[in-house]
């Protein structure tokens, strides 16, 4: 402080040289020293190496004048390096030098030690050999105070202490900031350390005003902290993945030395086995990834700990599974129509729609598989048709049955989370048939169960829908499985019992019960030779006569389907092989009268026989799941107040369909030529056999008006005659169901003439022309159509 | 290569820049301490004893001055490592000194400071009056 003001106190041209540089004056002219890649900036020192001989001309002569020298960065130059920089490369703000020591060493290279004490611009450049000399004119780096500026200062000394922390920059640079008081020099010092481009540097160099030079040095220094802070977090998150990896690895290492002394062995042979199923195995690109993902896991559980199989077993679940694994159908229409010829008689229905899917399979290659349910009584051959069906297309078979099912895991597994879970059945039967296009059998679809664990009827909707079973997912898997190629056979022996959205997505066919003659052609063709085999007999030993399977038939079955026809074949069969072996006789020709010595008293005689006649009986005819059977009405009359009195365990709707009968008689009774003061002093019972079987629905109205009538006109009704159909109070006969099965029972009890309701006529056209042989059908609207024609005429 | 070596050097010599507290140059100064007092050595070859000005303060010791180039009429310059022009550097004293008791001297270009360092012991009781 003393100091500066002795200088003014001595000035001259000679002081000068000895004087502060601080306080140099600028000259006029100055030589200039081109700087190349980097700005010198006023308030630095540093050594400078020059080498090039201009410059050190240029330093030589400098040294025995005043020590000065203008210092300007200059323009990259492309191309060949020149010996003397071309004036236009040199920029025109540089500073001015002055020079404290130099040392030049044996290469002839100057040590040039430099401190910037002013900044300049060049004015004009006035030689060029062998050095640039150029007249200058000093700038200024007054700065005036104002709390902006102060501010500004403040502000790029916190960003670039911050900067400087992250960037572990010398402590030293950062108490420099701090105590230095030229808000350029400043400036200067933090843009110096920014890495900046030439031209980046040179422009900080450039600005006059200090706020402005500050603004633009902050901003640098905020962007370069900025991307530091970034990099640092970059950097943070690899180095602790990076750890974690290591210490992961370093205790796996521990951990495979422990099981190396503990004698538990390597447990990757079982690893490396999955991982060759791995590459076998054809996946599509989700399960894959899951996959793998999944093999990663396992690599890291131990073996014995209870995670690992439940890794394990998924991937087994996910490597088995026939996801791109199709067999070719067979689609030879002839050779289809021989086998399902062969397996069922019959059943043409079913078989059309069969061909009719191979030849449009034919035509069409990515078709749906169709999902068909068969409806009808059992022992019918719905699941063996499914069977047949398999075989005829060469398809894989699969088949679960439903009955009981009532919890949706079932139908699509439970979640992994749970210990011991598994897919549903589907996958599970998918993985057991083999390829994802096997026939499909979902059996007895009418008695799946459905409580407070789940509606599995629901879970079945979406692998019944084609345009959704596509994506099956199971909760197991996760992995939609493409379920769509499969084709889906249901069964059932109730329709009304199938839950209605399911009932919409499937195509139903209905399998009536088998008439006699078919029964007859089924036990030729296969019962017979299925139980002569299963009892070691051959058709050359036994043979069965037609009429001695129609006695078997008639007198020990009552079914719709099969089954207990074959077991009474089987029954014959074992007394034959018995006599056989006993020695009785070595060949045997079943007769109608060896039946009944193989099987004992008759079991079912003709119903309408069978009963004691008289007025207030009438024949009607009921539906079962097991077939037709005949109903019959009984009806008596007492004396009494005229109540109306209803037995055999019927149901509401047989009830009231017997109250409507009365009703209907009652007011009809003057028409019916019927004493209408009976109603009054006499009660009515009518009784439904057999008691203990409960019966219902609407049907047997036209039976009970006739049995009424018959009782109260004291009028008989014919033996022969068998009827059906709902009545109203008006007397109209609406249509029922089941027609082709209570015609069946018609038949079979030897009856001649039988009354339907007209609507119900196109269901006897079904009927097989021999069933319907020696039976007249009579079409009604009303009851009385009936009524004219049931009684027996007197004569 | 070169380009890059300017930039080197820039950065290796922060220290240099010039704060306020200090001049451009400085003389190298050796500080030592004894029982009962401070020493310090300032280097100030070639500076007339009557352009050297001290100061010492209780915590600071201030010197300044400067020194004379006395060569003219060369041609050339083959070697420069002297500083030369005016210095000033404040030395902070680690210990209190008694301010009155200072005395300088001159001897072979060294300049040498000697300050009695002022120990307290103990708490002093001030009264009120």
């Amino acid at each position: 402080m003393s100091s500066e003001e002795k200088i003014q106190e001595t000035p001259g041209a000679k002081e000068q040289i000895a004087a502060d540089p601080e306080k140099l004056a600028v000259p006029e002219v100055l030589s200039i020293l081109p700087l190349q890649g980097f700005v010198f900036f006023p308030g630095m020192g540093f050594p400078l190496q020059v080498s090039h001989k201009g410059s050190k001309n240029l330093i030589d002569d400098a040294l025995v004048k005043d020590r000065l020298v203008a210092m300007v960065a200059h323009r990259p130059m492309k191309g060949k390096q020149m010996d003397v920089v071309p004036a236009d490369h040199l920029f025109t703000i540089g500073t001015m030098g002055y020079i404290h020591k130099i040392m030049k060493d044996k290469e002839g290279v100057y040590q040039v030690l430099v401190s910037a004490v002013r900044k300049i611009r060049v004015l004009e450049i006035t030689q060029n050999t062998p050095y640039h000399v150029g007249r200058v004119e000093s700038i200024s780096m007054e700065t005036e105070e104002s709390q902006e500026l102060e501010a500004m200062v403040l502000n790029l000394r916190t960003q670039f202490k911050k900067m400087a922390e992250l960037l572990q920059l010398p402590d030293e640079l950062t108490l420099t900031i701090m105590s230095l008081q030229n808000p350029f020099h400043i400036a200067y010092l933090a843009g110096s350390q920014l890495n900046l481009s030439l031209e980046e540097e040179q422009k900080f160099l450039e600005y006059e005003k200090a706020t402005d030079l500050l603004k633009k040095v902050t901003l640098e220094v905020t962007k370069k902290l900025e991307t530091l802070e970034v990099s640092q977090e970059i950097q943070k998150n690899i180095k602790e993945d990076i750890d974690k990896k290591q210490r992961e690895f370093f205790l796996r290492q521990q951990l495979k030395a422990i099981r190396k002394e503990l004698g538990e062995g390597d447990e990757n042979v079982d690893l490396d086995d999955l991982r060759k199923k791995m590459k076998k195995a054809v996946l599509p690109k989700e399960a894959k990834a899951t996959v793998e993902k999944e093999m990663g896991r396992l690599a890291r559980i131990p073996s014995s700990s209870p995670e690992y199989t439940v890794s394990r077993t998924f991937i087994e679940w996910i490597l088995d599974l026939p996801w791109k694994i199709s067999t070719k159908d067979s689609l030879n229409l002839v050779k289809a129509r021989q086998i399902l010829d062969h397996d069922h008689y019959g059943l043409e229905k079913i078989k059309k729609r069969i061909l009719e899917f191979l030849a449009v399979r034919t035509l069409k290659a990515d078709l749906h598989g169709p999902i068909l349910c068969f409806v009808g009584p059992p022992g019918v051959g719905k699941t063996s048709l499914g069977q047949s069906i398999a075989r005829t297309m060469n398809k894989n078979f699969v088949r679960i049955s439903l009955g009981g099912v009532r919890d949706e895991a079932e139908i699509r597994g439970h979640r992994r989370t749970y210990i011991g879970s598994l897919p549903g059945r589907i996958i599970q039967s998918l993985k057991k048939a083999g390829s994802n296009n096997p026939l499909f059998m979902l059996d007895e679809i009418d008695k799946l169960g459905n409580d407070f664990r789940g509606d599995p009827s629901s879970a079945l909707l979406e692998v019944l829908d084609p345009e959704q079973n596509f994506t099956f997912a199971d909760h197991y898997l996760e992995i939609p499985f493409d379920l769509s190629k499969v084709m889906f056979i249901t069964t059932a022996n109730y329709i009304e019992n199938i839950p209605g959205p399911l009932r919409d997505r499937m195509e139903i066919i209905e399998l009536s019960s088998y008439t006699e003659d078919e029964k007859v052609m089924i036990a030729k063709r296969h019962l017979i030779n299925k139980q002569l085999e299963a009892h070691a007999l051959t058709a050359q030993k036994v043979t069965f006569r037609d009429a001695a399977i129609r006695a078997v038939i008639r007198s020990y079955t009552r079914e719709a389907g099969v089954r207990n026809l074959e077991r009474n074949l089987g029954g014959i069969c074992r007394g034959i092989a018995m006599d056989i072996v006993s020695g009785k006789f070595k060949s045997h020709v079943v007769t109608e009268k060896s039946v009944h010595k193989f099987l004992g008293p008759i079991d079912f005689y003709p119903e309408a026989a069978a009963r004691n006649w008289g007025p207030g009986l009438a024949t009607g005819l009921a539906w079962t799941p097991v077939g037709g059977v005949l109903l019959f009405i009984e009806a008596a009359k007492m004396k009494g107040k005229g109540s109306l009195t209803l037995t055999g365990t019927l149901g509401d709707v047989m009830k009231e369909s017997a109250t409507a009968a009365l009703t209907y008689i009652r007011s009809h009774a003057k028409m019916l030529k019927i004493d209408d003061k009976q109603f009054a002093q006499e009660d009515i019972h009518v009784h439904v056999p057999a008691g203990g079987t409960p019966k219902d629905g609407p049907s047997a109205g036209v039976a009970m008006v006739v049995a009424l009538t018959s009782l109260l006109s004291g009028k008989s009704v014919r033996k022969d005659i068998a009827m059906t159909g709902e009545i109203t109070l008006r007397g109209d006969v609406l249509p029922v169901g089941g027609v082709k099965e209570k015609v069946l029972a018609a038949v079979r009890a030897d009856i001649k003439e039988v009354f339907l309701p007209s609507r119900n006529e196109k269901d006897v056209l079904d009927i097989p022309a021999s069933v319907k042989k020696g039976v007249s059908f009579h079409f009604v609207q009303e009851i009385s159509e009936v009524l004219d024609k049931v009684f027996v005429k007197a004569d | 290569m070169h380009r890059h070596y300017g930039r080197m050097l820039r950065a290796l010599s922060v220290g240099r820049m010039k704060s306020s507290s200090c001049s451009l140059w400085q003389p190298p100064v050796d500080m030592y301490e004894s029982d009962s007092e401070l020493i310090v050595f300032v280097e100030v070859a070639g500076i007339a004893p009557d352009k050297i000005k001290i100061m010492a303060e209780n915590e600071m010791l201030t010197i300044s001055g400067e020194r004379k180039c006395l060569i003219s009429g060369v041609n050339h310059v083959h070697r420069l490592e002297i500083e030369y022009g005016h210095f000033a550097c404040r030395i902070p004293l680690p210990v209190s000194i008694d301010v009155d008791k200072t005395k300088s001297e001159i001897n072979n270009g060294f300049l040498l400071v000697r300050m009695p360092v002022v120990r307290h012991q103990g708490t002093v009781e001030i009264n009120l009056k």
